[in-house]
């Protein structure tokens, strides 16, 4: 950047302050009379700005992209017929990852978690079958077959899905007890004080919003040798209620037209009247429905937590592990950071990790009682500071579906982790 | 090429920025997006537009000094306010050509280039500040503003080149960094 550019944009945004100095400065004296439809927005925003962004985004949720490409990857071998076991889950799921050397032991875990729907449905020319659902207490994954008769020829399942009008909600009855719980974690989690009042306010607020909770469902799919397609749904769904009974609603599934130099992020939001925006063009969809699928789930495979305090070292950060929680498809460790920390990175005498560091600090991998290591990869750690201490959230997803009850003990940056020095929650 | 999401505020220290962003500046952008729509709900949604484009480009936001932070948040809002009137094909055809100020006895070289700025046709001031200050790419201001990719370069350098020239006319010069 020049001399000239920088002055240019500071003067450019000098120029605006002083073009409306005579607004700045009454702002500062007069009270707005504010509409109650900004007011509830007012509260959403501030008590969860990137919730209140994605929702009117279109609740997109922050999936690890790695983990995305692969399940599109792995859509596509299933597909091309590369199918790794025959397992009928396995069939069914082929984004979950089994293990090539004992497929019929994975295939065992995720039949636990698993239940089998079996349901079609035809709209028009459509027809679309809800295969089954697995879900490990956290995760949700519900496989679909679909038969699409105008299929483009160039379908590619690497493209960039247009997926906003397929949601999964929760039944009526169902959702006020699933807010409640979910914003009463999301508090506890962010360390920020709250009087019951507003917390009351909020669950009020999520509740007039029919889209809310909100799954963060995102949708893929691959078609098949015999020109069928397969579709994965993944949601976030924890067990803050008893087998919910939820609706899958599938409409207008498109993939998003992509032009030369194109930024690679694609956006769209629904406002609370349901009218959808998006900053890029979409193709015709491929499969138009509307298609909705009710059903419950009896069965999940819940995770197991323990909490203590174990000593440990990624790269020279010092930490302290004060609870591990092991889930089918992922390992989540809650660590302290054993150092003061500055994130700016400008006092030498505090810690300082660098944006690379952070990405990279995941559980290594787990051990198994069978004595099996299995490597754990795309994890991700966030840092929350609070009162002059650091905290976070190690995760990692193992190579292949693990039964929780089986797993002894953790990898944090080399060092082995046992669990049983560790306190189990549920016992 | 997959869908990239959106990287927004992650971490307690990002949302304690924010909240302290929103209470500086709530009342502030709302005020100059009524002075730009005239229309107290229009400008209640310019401002959360505002907002959300304060969200999405967050990772430049936070970056930003606190002392540029009131200016970058004026621009936005007014940009905001500009994309409703514009959607609303409420919009002049504001003129192209430019009769610049002279600059004044004892008027420094910054305060001139700020008075020239304001004076500069809306077209090119428009695009500059969402180049210079949004750091948006020529394809989101096309997309944003009706244009052509073409015409925004072009005016990007015509804009640029015209502040320059009037300031190098007045006998000030510019090193490359």
């Amino acid at each position: 950047m020049t001399q000239f550019d920088i002055l240019l944009r500071r003067a450019l945004m000098d120029a605006n302050l002083a073009q409306y100095d005579r607004a700045l400065r009454s702002a500062e004296t007069k009270e707005p009379e504010f509409s109650p439809g900004y007011l509830r927005e007012r509260t959403r925003v501030l008590a969860d700005p990137q919730a209140w962004a994605r929702r009117r985004f279109g609740g997109r949720k922050r999936l690890n992209w790695r983990l995305i490409a692969i399940v599109a990857a792995l859509l596509l071998l299933s597909a091309c017929g590369y199918a790794l076991v025959t397992g009928q889950f396995a069939q069914w799921f082929p984004t979950i990852w089994m293990d090539p050397e004992a497929p019929e032991a994975s295939e065992e875990i995720v039949s636990r978690m698993g239940t089998v729907i079996g349901e079609p449905q035809t709209v028009g020319d459509e027809t679309m079958t809800l295969n089954a659902a697995v879900w490990d207490g956290q995760d949700l994954k519900l496989s679909l077959t679909a038969e699409v008769p105008d299929l483009p020829e160039d379908f590619d399942s690497q493209a960039p899905f247009y997926d906003l009008e397929c949601r999964l909600i929760m039944a009526e009855h169902q959702r006020e007890a699933y807010l409640r719980k979910e914003i009463a974690q999301i508090h506890a989690n962010s360390h920020i004080d709250s009087t019951e009042e507003e917390l009351e306010e909020l669950v009020q607020s999520h509740l007039e919003y029919p889209d809310d909770p909100d799954f963060h469902s995102v949708v893929r799919a691959a078609r098949q040798e015999d020109g069928t397609l397969i579709l994965q749904v993944m949601a976030a769904l924890f067990d803050y209620v008893e087998d919910p009974e939820l609706t899958l609603h599938i409409e207008n599934f498109a993939t998003y037209k992509v032009e030369e130099g194109d930024d690679g992020i694609f956006t769209s939001s629904r406002a609370p009247d349901g009218t959808v925006t998006t900053d890029h063009e979409i193709n015709e969809p491929f499969l138009k429905g509307p298609f909705d699928f009710t059903f419950t789930l009896d069965k999940k495979l819940s995770p197991i937590s323990y909490a203590g305090d174990i000593d440990a070292t990624y790269e020279n950060i010092p930490l302290r592990v004060s609870k591990i929680t092991v889930m089918a498809f992922q390992v989540c460790a809650n660590v302290d950071l054993l150092a003061l920390y500055d994130p700016s990175g400008e006092d030498p005498d505090k810690l300082h990790i660098s944006l690379e560091q952070n990405l990279a600090m995941s559980l290594n991998g787990l051990w198994t009682k069978d004595g099996e290591y299995v490597e754990c990869i795309g994890g991700t750690a966030f840092s929350f500071e609070h009162d002059g201490k650091t905290d976070g959230e190690m995760r990692g997803n193992p190579v292949h579906v693990i039964d929780p009850a089986q797993v002894t003990a953790v990898c944090i940056g080399g060092k082995r982790v046992e669990l049983s020095e560790l306190t189990r929650l549920d016992e | 090429m997959l869908a990239i999401y959106l990287a927004m505020l992650e971490t307690e220290q990002d949302q304690r920025r924010f909240t302290r962003l929103f209470e500086a500046y709530e009342k502030k952008l709302y005020a100059v997006a009524l002075r730009v729509l005239g229309n107290p709900d229009k400008a209640e949604d310019a401002a959360q537009q505002t907002w959300l484009q304060l969200i999405k480009h967050w990772d430049r936001v936070s970056a930003l000094p606190w002392g540029e932070t009131e200016g970058y948040v004026v621009t936005v809002a007014k940009n905001c306010a500009l994309d409703i009137l514009r959607a609303e094909r409420k919009t002049v055809a504001f003129p192209e050509d430019w009769d610049p100020p002279a600059q004044e006895e004892c008027q420094e070289e910054y305060d001139y280039l700020v008075s020239l700025i304001r004076s500069l046709p809306e077209n090119y001031r428009r695009v500059l500040e969402l180049k210079c200050v949004e750091e948006q790419t020529n394809q989101e201001i096309a997309r944003r503003l009706g244009f052509k990719e073409s015409t925004v370069a072009v005016r990007i350098l015509r804009g640029r080149n015209m502040l320059k020239d009037r300031l190098e006319k007045e006998g000030y010069t510019y090193d490359a960094v």
